[in-house]
């Protein structure tokens, strides 16, 4: 459904000394239809970037963005808004997701209107459909996002976009504002209409926890780079990388210091300065991803 | 709570001085109980017949004054609707598109900043044959800078807000975010922008007419003013008590009028400045 | 710390807001006591309320015994020596509570000199060991630099250093991990189980794994009042209150099982049992009775008609 290939953004910084700053780095993965691929990593790791640069939210530098079919990054704009229905996106605040000004029922005609796939007079049957499809009343329709809490306007936004009938939905940090019993809420709903609508998914989080139940395979990135790609029980049961180790530790490998921002990348291994397992060659030569079972990809030189 | 109702009785009472101008000059012809025009006998005192007397040329003052009100907002609202429309399109252009077109437009809005308003303005009047509408014209070319300055900053905050964002994910077109998730988003902003502006405009013409560069066939309470600035015996007789204050008054009052509606307005469009008891919990 | 019959309100335009609502605990001399709630449900407000630092509009009644003082008794002027010096409080986000125009030394360094009468350098002197301490390195020239030169963790750190700078007896920690990464996490609790080891804590959190590396005991609050309190075994193991559980449920690790509906709003409860709308064991009796907190273990107290183990 979904293939990224070689996906690379660099952002230029700097006003006197113009320099490359590398927030993505040359990441392939690929999901198929009605899956999910959980995208791990911490802030700043560039794992918002690739949500972006997959709806060319944000343009990329170089690389390939195929979706069912098409390629993305040769699309005119206005051949890229045609396809752009197909593909949705949920964000990490779903009270800054909706206008505030519009009531909840106008936002989720929103695409109805623009799109004119359901006739005038049965828009508003629909609503009513998408509504409770999402576990939302009736009464909430004429209410306003600042009258909803954080876990019903996330409910608002994925009525909305149930209306087009997507078929790649990226979320970003889907429930990251959420509390624990709302947030259970929503992603068990998030699956339910998964199965329902064979949707796929790219579920970007910070969360290891989240991203194991919600996933089919799983992707860990650290600065820019994506460290260890496979299946969700490969990844969990038998992590290879030093980082996703300590990640699924729950804290028992304690890793030194911080990650450093994307404009002083170490050289070599970008995880060596903090790696506990690191030996000479790591600082020198970065390593390229190896198959260690099928599907399964660690870059360490370890492995 | 008690700063709300203060504010409350503030922009009823600014908006009731504005609503009576408005009255007043709508039916200007109605109430005034002369021709301004038509000349009387000079300098009269004030008496049953005129009730502010008439002035060098034999002129009802009152009625001179009542017509005024008709110049004076007129001149504040063509020039605030202009400027203000302006300056709100100049601003959402510049904060949606970015690139070069912002670059044009906030230079252009960093000149005029900088420039002394208040000063070119007198000077261009000057040169300008004495017409309302060139007035107009002169007040609308700084007027909407501040204006497409502010719209812009908000822009650049509402462009990046989620959404936005999942407007263009539906598949929206520019012009459609701008006009269904961003213009209405500014419009509390631009509203209090628009009262503030007339109120400065109101200012800034009776300062221009004052100095003699209004229109003197139009006349508003600057020019009023003005005409009884140049009497020779304004200040050594009591005529000023009935020729220059009632005018005066006018202008206080319909500024008054403007800034307590903007405030009220501010503070009740601006959820920073609400007062909440209590914190986070 | 005693705290009994607390309870706080605020006034606002749509009705008196009962954060606080009767609440009952004491902490002990050496224990970290977790307070585990959802957004909205009071714990910060408690929080702020031993501090004495509400809104003045907010009314507090009842008694917090602190050292055989009710702190709610006390003066301003003897509030201003028991904050900071004997009580001290971490709060959330380093990044508004730190002030950015001034040097990260200075601002450990006041606090010093406020509570402890050292001079300046002396102060400064103090300031660099504490940062050392929470083990930032390079602490004397990190001491130079502003709060912006400092990254979420680290700020974090320097909150830490402050909170502990005069040798408080009693902590109070409102979401010390709140916004850091998973890794940059796990560092700030080994160093909070580290420096507060021989201090009470009131560690106040919704994350229920971090309470669980830290707390001694453990209270669940649910619209304003405490609904189950436990040794942190209690909690985990054996949960008697059904918000507790459905609480536990409803983490990822555990099946994600989640609470129907949502929290009530602190203006309006439900009336009887606050839970029992949520509730999948409601009966008649949660919906007319009001439950009392009842010791239903040993040390393990819990708020339900119907608790059971």
């Amino acid at each position: 459904m979904l293939e990224v290939e070689g996906l690379t953004k660099q952002f230029s910084s700097g006003i006197m000394k113009k320099r490359n700053v590398s927030a993505v780095d040359c990441v392939s993965f690929h999901i198929k239809k009605g899956k999910t691929l959980g995208l791990v990593g911490e802030s700043g790791c560039g794992k918002t970037t690739i949500g972006r640069l997959i709806l060319r939210l944000v343009e990329p530098t170089s690389g390939k963005v195929v979706f069912d079919g098409i390629d993305l990054l040769s699309l005119k704009r206005s051949e890229l808004r045609k396809i752009r229905p197909r593909m949705q996106m949920i964000f990490q605040d779903p009270d800054s997701s909706l206008n505030p000004r519009l009531k909840i029922g106008t936002s989720i005609a929103e695409p109805l209107r623009l799109h004119g796939t359901v006739p005038k007079d049965e828009r508003a049957q629909k609503i009513m459909e998408l509504v409770e499809t999402v576990g939302l009343n009736p009464e909430h329709v004429n209410r306003y996002p600042y009258q909803l809490s954080g876990g019903q306007n996330q409910r608002v936004v994925l009525a909305r976009i149930l209306a087009l009938n997507p078929d790649l939905i990226i979320a970003d940090e889907p429930t990251s504002s959420l509390d624990v019993s709302v947030q259970a809420q929503i992603l068990n709903l998030m699956r339910d209409l998964q199965k329902k609508f064979n949707h796929t998914y790219l579920f970007i989080s910070h969360d290891l926890e989240v991203v194991k139940i919600m996933s089919d395979q799983i992707a860990v990135m650290y600065l820019g780079k994506l460290v260890e790609v496979g299946e969700t029980t490969d990844v969990y049961n038998n992590a290879k990388h030093p980082y996703t180790q300590a990640l699924l530790s729950s804290r028992r490998i304690l890793l030194k210091g911080e990650t450093p921002g994307p404009a002083d990348i170490p050289t070599g291994c970008r995880f060596h300065p903090r790696c506990p397992q690191k030996q000479d060659k790591c600082a020198i030569e970065e390593p390229e991803p190896v198959e260690v079972e099928k599907g399964h990809y660690v870059a360490c030189h370890l492995v | 709570m008690t700063r709300m109702k203060v504010n409350d009785v503030l922009g009823s009472l600014g908006l009731g001085i504005l609503a009576i101008l408005v009255v007043v000059a709508i039916f200007a012809p109605q109430i005034a109980p002369y021709d301004p025009h038509h000349t009387y006998k000079r300098m009269e005192r004030p008496s049953s017949e005129h009730l502010l007397g008439t002035n060098d040329i034999g002129n009802d003052i009152l009625s001179e004054v009542i017509y005024g009100t008709r110049v004076s907002l007129f001149i504040a609202f063509m020039v605030s609707i202009t400027a203000i429309t302006i300056g709100t399109s100049l601003g959402l252009i510049a904060g949606y598109s970015g690139g070069v077109a912002e670059f044009m437009i906030m230079r252009i809005v960093d000149i005029f900043l900088t420039i002394p308003r208040l000063v070119l303005i007198i000077v261009i009047a000057a040169f300008m044959p004495r017409s309302i509408w060139n007035l107009i014209a002169v007040f609308i070319i700084f007027g909407w800078v501040m204006t497409a300055r502010i719209v812009r900053s908000e822009v650049l905050t509402l462009r990046n807000q989620y959404y936005v964002e999942s407007a263009r994910m539906l598949g929206g077109s520019n012009l459609y975010i701008l006009w269904r998730h961003i213009l209405p988003n500014v419009i509390p902003l631009v509203v209090v922008q628009f009262i503030m502006e007339a109120g400065h405009v109101i200012v800034a013409e009776a300062g221009l007419s004052f100095l003699g560069l209004g229109d003197p066939v139009a006349r508003s309470w600057g020019t009023t003013f003005h005409y009884a600035f140049e009497c020779p015996t304004l200040y050594t007789s009591d005529v000023w008590m009935w020729w220059m204050l009632p005018p005066g008054l006018c202008i206080v009052a319909t500024v008054l009028g403007f800034t307590f509606v903007g405030y009220a307005l501010e503070e009740r469009l601006n959820p920073k400045l609400k007062t909440v008891v209590g914190m986070e919990i | 710390m005693r705290i009994s019959d607390l309870k706080t309100n605020f006034p606002t335009p749509d009705g008196i807001v009962r954060a606080v609502d009767t609440i009952d605990l004491s902490i002990r001399d050496t224990e970290t006591f977790g307070l585990i709630g959802e957004t909205g449900c009071g714990k910060t407000v408690l929080g702020l309320t031993i501090m004495r630092l509400l809104h003045p509009a907010a009314t507090m009644e009842g008694e917090i015994i602190y050292k055989g003082k009710n702190l709610l008794e006390a003066s301003e002027a003897e509030m201003r020596t028991i904050r900071g010096r004997e009580i001290a409080i971490i709060l959330q986000n380093p990044t508004t509570s730190l002030n950015p125009v001034m040097r990260v030394g200075e601002q450990i360094a006041e606090a010093i000199r406020l509570h402890q009468g050292l001079n300046k350098k002396d102060a400064a002197a103090k300031a660099v060991e504490m940062l050392d301490a929470v083990r930032i390195p390079s602490p004397s020239q990190r001491a130079n630099e502003y709060p912006h030169e400092f990254s979420g963790g680290m700020k974090q750190r320097v909150m830490i250093a402050m909170g502990l700078a005069c040798n408080p007896s009693f902590i109070i920690a409102d979401e010390p991990t709140k916004g850091l990464d998973v890794t940059i996490k796990a560092q700030i609790v080994e160093l909070m189980k580290e420096m507060t080891e021989r201090k009470a804590m009131l560690l106040i959190t919704h994350d229920l794994s971090v309470a669980r590396e830290l707390c001694d005991r453990i209270a669940l609050m649910y619209a304003g009042e405490l609904v189950e309190y436990a040794p942190l075994k209690g909690i985990f193991e054996s949960p008697l209150h059904p918000y507790t559980r459905g609480f536990l449920g409803s983490l990822p690790e555990r099946g994600l099982v989640p609470i129907p509906g949502m929290s009530p709003s602190l203006i309006d409860f439900p009336d009887g049992c606050r839970f029992h709308p949520r509730c999948e064991h409601a009966t008649e009796v949660c919906r007319r009775e009001h439950p009392e907190l009842v010791e239903f273990n040993a040390g393990h107290f819990v708020r339900c008609h119907h608790a059971r183990s």
